[in-house]
Parts: C-alpha cells; sequence; structure tokens
C-alpha cells in the first residue's frame, strides 16, 4: 500500500462520527487540564483510561492522544499569565511569556504559542507519516537479544536524561521493573511478590499506580501552594491577539529549530516533550544575534519551545507504535491501555492494524486544527478557568480517582493500592526521585525478562550474543556513549557550585 | 527551608533504595534461580534487587560528600489526602457511593487551612449530585448508592 492509500484509510477511520466525537473531547479535556496549573496530563490520561475500556481500540487511543497533545497547548496559558507553568513542558515559555504578558503583550504570546503549537504538530505528523511504517519494517526484523538490547538503551536514556541524579534515575527505572514482575509469572506460573494476596495475581493495577504515583502525590504537594488568578488578568480581546510584523517575521526560524529539536527527542526513546522544550530554548539563546533579549519578553524565546513540546509529543509516538519502546510515561499509559484492549504492542501494530495506526495519525491533523479554533477565539474561557480555586478543583480531582480506579474491576482492593501508591510517589518527591520513568519500568518489566530469557535460551546460555547480533550490538555501544555522556557532564558539573547553593 | 551539612534527602533515598533491593532479594530466596540458559522465576528479580542495593549504596555515599537542604514533607496534606482516599476505599462497598463521596470530600478538605465548613458540604453535595448524574446514570456503572449494613 502506498502513503496515499494509507493515509485515505486513516482519514476514514478518524472521520467516523464517533471517532471524531472522542476526538473533540480528548482535545478539549487536554486544553483544560493543560491550562489549569497542578494537573498534568499523566494525571488526566491515567483518570480517563478506565473510561475507554467501554471504547474500541482506535477510539480509546484517538481520545487519549488528543488529552496529552491538546495538553501541550493549554500549558503555555498559565506560564504567559501567572508564571506559573500548565504543564512542565511549558515551563520554560514562562521565561519570555510572563515578561511578555507584562508589557500588554499577553495576547500576542497566547495566540503566537498556539500557532507555534501547531506548526510544531504539523512538522512531526509529516514525519510520522513518512518514517513510522519503514521504521516498524526494520524492527519487524528483531529477536529477543535485540529487543533486550533496545529496552535498555530506551530505559537509560528516560533515567538518566531526566533532570536530577543519574544514579537516582535509574533506581527509579529499575524499582518500576520489580513492580511490573508483581503477579503470575508467565513461564512457571509461579506467584511473585504477591504476598499470598488472590488480588495481586493478575499483578498491580496500572491506573492505580499511576494514579497514586502521578494524580495523588502531585494533589499533596500542591495543596494550600498552587493560587487562582484574581480578576483583571484574565481579560484577552480578540484584537489584542494579533501580532505585529516584527513579531511575524521573528517567529519563523525559532519554530522551524524547535519542531526540529523536538522531533529529534520525541523520537528518541525515554524523552520527552519537557527536554526538548528546554534544548530548543538554549538553542535559541545560542544561535540568536543578541541572546541579553531572552527572558525580557523576546518573542523567539516562546516560539521554539512550544513548537518543540508540541513536535515531540507528537512524534514520541513514533517509538511506542512501531516499536513498543514507551517514549515518556504518558506514552507508557497508552502501550498499557493497548495491551488492556488485547493489541500487543510492537512492529506489528503497524501490520495487523493499520486502521488504528494511520486513522491515529489522521486523528492528530483533525485534532490540531479543532485545537487552534479552540484556542484562538475561545482563549477568554481559559483564562477564565483560571479563577477555579485549588480547594474546589483538589476534592473532585481525588473524587475521579476513586471512581475511576474502583470502576475498572468493581474491586475496593485497586482503591487501596491507590493510597499506597501515593504515598511512595509522595515519600519519592520529598527524596528528591522523578517518578515518570518508574512507569516505563512497570510496563517494560515482564517483557524485558520475557526477551532476556528468551535470548539466553536460544544462545544455550551465551551471554556474548547480545554483542555478536549488530543491531544489539549498536544499541549496547548507544547505550554506553550514553552513559559515558552523563558521567562527563556530572563531573563538569561537580566542578562549580550549583545554583541552588549560590542563592542559600 | 534549613541547610545542612550534609544531604539528608539523598541518605533517605539510599536508604529506601537498599531497603527495596534487599526486600526483592530476600523474597526471590523462595523462587527458584536456574541458570543463564534456562533462567527460573527467581533469577530476574534476584538480579534486579542486588542492582538496587548497589544504586542505593551510591546514592547514599553521595549524600555525605556534599551540603543540602533539610526536607519538609507536608504532613498535613499527605494524611488528610490519603486518608480521605482509605475512607472511599473502607466505605464505598460497605456503607454505598453517597456515603464514601461524602467521607472523601470531608476529609480531605482538611489539608487546605482555608477551607470552611459550608463551602465543603457544598461541594460535597455538588460532586454527589455529579457523581450520581454522571458515572451511576449516564455511564452506567453499576454502583452501590446506598447501604447500611444492620
Amino acid at each position: 500500500m502506498t502513503l496515499i492509500d494509507n493515509l485515505a484509510l486513516g482519514f476514514d477511520t478518524a472521520l467516523s462520527a464517533t471517532t471524531l466525537f472522542w476526538c473533540f473531547v480528548g482535545v478539549t479535556l487536554g486544553t483544560f487540564i493543560g491550562v489549569l496549573p497542578g494537573v498534568g496530563a499523566l494525571a488526566t490520561v491515567s483518570m480517563l483510561l478506565p473510561l475507554t475500556f467501554h471504547l474500541d481500540p482506535t477510539t480509546a487511543l484517538v481520545m487519549l492522544a488528543g488529552i496529552y497533545y491538546g495538553a501541550q497547548y493549554g500549558g503555555s496559558t498559565a506560564s504567559i499569565l501567572l508564571n506559573l507553568p500548565g504543564t512542565p513542558s511549558a515551563a520554560v515559555t514562562c521565561l519570555d511569556g510572563y515578561p511578555m504578558a507584562k508589557q500588554g503583550r499577553a495576547g500576542v504570546a497566547l495566540a503566537m504559542t498556539t500557532f507555534a503549537s501547531f506548526f510544531g504538530s504539523c512538522v512531526a505528523i509529516v514525519i510520522i507519516a513518512n518514517f513510522a511504517a519503514p521504521l516498524a519494517e526494520v524492527a519487524l526484523r528483531f529477536g529477543p537479544a535485540e529487543y533486550f538490547s533496545m529496552m535498555v538503551l530506551g530505559l537509560l536514556a528516560a533515567a538518566t536524561l531526566a533532570q536530577g541524579s543519574p544514579f537516582k534515575g535509574v533506581a527509579v527505572v529499575v524499582i518500576g521493573l520489580v513492580l511490573g514482575l508483581v503477579g503470575t509469572d508467565v513461564n512457571t506460573g509461579m506467584q511473585r511478590f504477591t504476598f499470598g494476596i488472590p488480588d495481586l495475581f493478575d499483578g498491580l493495577n496500572l491506573v492505580a499506580v499511576a494514579m497514586g504515583l502521578f494524580g495523588v502525590s502531585e494533589v499533596i504537594a500542591n495543596v494550600g501552594k498552587v493560587r487562582a488568578v484574581s480578576g483583571d488578568a484574565g481579560k484577552i480581546t480578540l484584537r489584542s491577539l494579533i501580532p505585529t510584523r516584527d513579531d511575524v517575521r521573528r517567529s519563523w526560524f525559532p519554530m522551524a529549530r524547535g519542531s526540529g529539536v523536538g522531533a529529534f527527542f520525541g523520537i528518541l526513546p525515554g524523552t520527552g516533550s519537557s527536554i526538548a522544550a528546554f534544548m530548543s530554548y538554549a538553542v535559541e539563546k545560542r544561535v540568536a544575534k543578541d541572546p541579553s533579549r531572552f527572558g525580557k519578553g523576546a518573542i523567539e524565546g516562546i516560539m521554539a519551545p512550544e513548537s518543540a513540546n508540541n513536535s515531540a509529543a507528537q512524534s514520541a509516538f513514533i517509538p511506542t507504535l512501531t516499536l513498543g519502546i514507551p517514549g515518556d510515561a504518558v506514552m507508557a499509559l497508552m502501550l498499557g491501555a493497548l495491551m488492556i484492549h488485547g493489541i500487543a504492542p510492537g512492529p506489528r501494530v503497524v501490520v495487523e492494524h493499520p486502521q488504528l495506526f494511520w486513522g491515529l495519525i489522521a486523528s492528530f491533523w483533525i485534532g490540531n486544527i479543532m485545537l487552534v479554533i479552540l484556542n484562538l477565539p475561545l482563549v477568554g474561557i481559559w483564562v477564565k478557568m483560571l479563577q477555579i480555586p485549588y480547594r474546589i478543583l483538589y476534592p473532585s480531582i481525588l473524587l475521579f480517582i476513586c471512581i475511576g480506579v474502583y470502576s475498572i474491576n468493581n474491586n475496593a482492593f485497586d482503591v487501596l493500592q491507590v493510597v499506597v501508591f501515593g504515598l511512595i510517589g509522595y515519600g519519592m518527591m520529598i527524596m528528591g526521585f522523578e517518578p515518570a520513568p518508574l512507569l516505563l519500568g512497570y510496563i517494560l518489566g515482564p517483557l524485558m525478562e520475557e526477551h532476556l530469557r528468551r535470548a539466553l535460551l536460544l544462545s544455550r546460555g551465551d551471554m556474548s550474543v547480545f554483542l555478536t547480533r549488530p543491531i544489539s550490538a549498536g544499541f549496547l555501544t548507544a547505550t554506553l556513549l550514553l552513559l559515558a555522556f552523563v558521567t562527563w557532564s556530572a563531573l563538569r558539573r561537580r566542578g562549580q557550585p550549583s545554583p541552588a547553593m549560590v542563592g542559600g | 527551608m534549613r541547610e545542612t551539612r550534609i544531604d539528608i534527602r539523598e541518605l533517605l533515598a539510599g536508604a529506601f533504595t537498599i531497603a527495596l533491593g534487599a526486600a526483592a532479594v530476600w523474597i526471590a530466596q523462595d523462587y527458584p534461580f536456574g541458570q543463564l540458559r534456562r533462567m527460573g522465576p527467581g533469577y530476574f528479580p534476584t538480579s534486579l534487587g542486588w542492582l538496587l542495593v548497589a544504586l542505593g549504596a551510591a546514592i547514599f555515599a553521595g549524600g555525605f560528600l556534599r551540603p543540602g537542604l533539610q526536607p519538609r514533607p507536608e504532613w498535613r496534606n499527605m494524611i488528610a489526602v490519603l486518608a480521605g482516599i482509605l475512607a472511599f476505599a473502607l466505605m464505598v462497598e460497605r456503607f454505598g457511593l453517597i456515603a464514601a463521596t461524602a467521607a472523601l470530600v470531608c476529609i480531605t478538605a482538611a489539608a487546605d487551612r482555608e477551607s470552611s465548613l459550608r463551602g465543603t458540604i457544598i461541594l460535597a453535595l455538588c460532586l454527589i449530585a455529579m457523581t450520581v448524574g454522571i458515572f451511576v446514570y449516564g455511564l452506567g456503572i453499576p454502583f452501590r448508592l446506598w447501604n447500611w449494613p444492620a
């Protein structure tokens, strides 16, 4: 089949009334929670995961994806108006977005970031449509050794490229791997780490783990801290949205560079939109003729990161769908959703479920157009959302978490798991762990064990199989290079005092 | 936040990691280990457990090498939020959805110092109406709404 045939199939699927409806629900909800500080895409996707069990897998995925990239659009709103990022990936947008708002240019900033988001998404969609299928074809030839090495690379990238200490990052991933092993061992039927509790024989509940780690711990950390915006900041007129000719002229190259940076980090397994946004801001500052304008309301400083985080959010689907390796924690949840629907993630998805794959891609385009319509004329409504006080919001969030988890199996034990993982998640936050990679480990744990077992069974216990097969050796070399880079940059940082310490 | 001579956060994180790793190794002792060419169910968890112990030791040691900030957990938030969810879990089957929702909202509201009794009760009533409307009548999820054990 050619690309045109595939896209035709995709649009055929995506333009059906049900899919359109759920796509709209997804992007609207995504924008909503993206705007609200203190509620992330991760928490929302996990909260709504149970609802999608009643839909068919394509529609479910279309909606969940809509939440994810919709949140990237909404995230910049709070950054610009409140200097408070609505989502972590919009944190960089505060640096120049908030100064623009103080200069009375909030409307321009909001309109231009919407455009940047759209641009970044379009670039990424073109890349997915052209490269995902060939990549899946290569991946079809992977054996267990290749898979195992690729997972090692992906998990280490997720663990070490996030902020903080590399040791802690790796520890979080390994904790996730162990948690993934809870339940019945597929090879021997043995119960592992179940403490004799029958509710654990099928493993920990993915949604309960995700909501406890991200939803509940986020709420605990935010109560009493998140402030609603008062009165005036909420006034945005349609006229104030129009940028000057100079704004537009300055925006093209940062947008193009941002989209490229975003696509790169999106495709790289284990890294996601936050890293992409930070990197693209750094790139702009380096190539700018006058770097001193940054931080004082330079339009380049909002265009690049906003196109980068959208481009990354979209292209993160490439490793997720073609290799079965999630790019970040939200993608891990998407894989979880696929598995719950009985679809084994991996390169076969593209071949065996073309309707799902191409339908999803087509829905990206439709969803992004919906988002532009939602964000430009309706920006005033989203700004009003910022006035909802957190003391009303957080009990509602917790209630939806409880009901969502309970309704999966009608089992109160699953809600108890939320309590336990809420405690663990908040504890990890206090101890300075970044909990997001845990979910990657949790999803990949059983797969990794399976591939390791199979690879060594085929080679009769010979460990060198991971080095003699060229693709596997390539992944392991990349892993080594990554570790060398991380060690090098950690050593370089040790030489200088860290910024937090200087201030204290 | 108070500055400390050694990084307490790292010491806690290291100890936590070591404890988890040791627990994994200890529990996995009961599972057949097997050999490289034919791994038993204990092989992978035991290896991961030892890896965690090693990583934890490295994190723990790093804590002595640099100053840090005293961690300040929000005890009040944590207890109120977790107790509210726990109440929901324990009550939803025995007392029904309405009572469990009321308990969740009232207990978690204690986390915010600014919340008032009146506001909390109004919020609880609104949320009960919403959840019953959306989840029970809208989506048809079979919840037991009200129950009083004899």
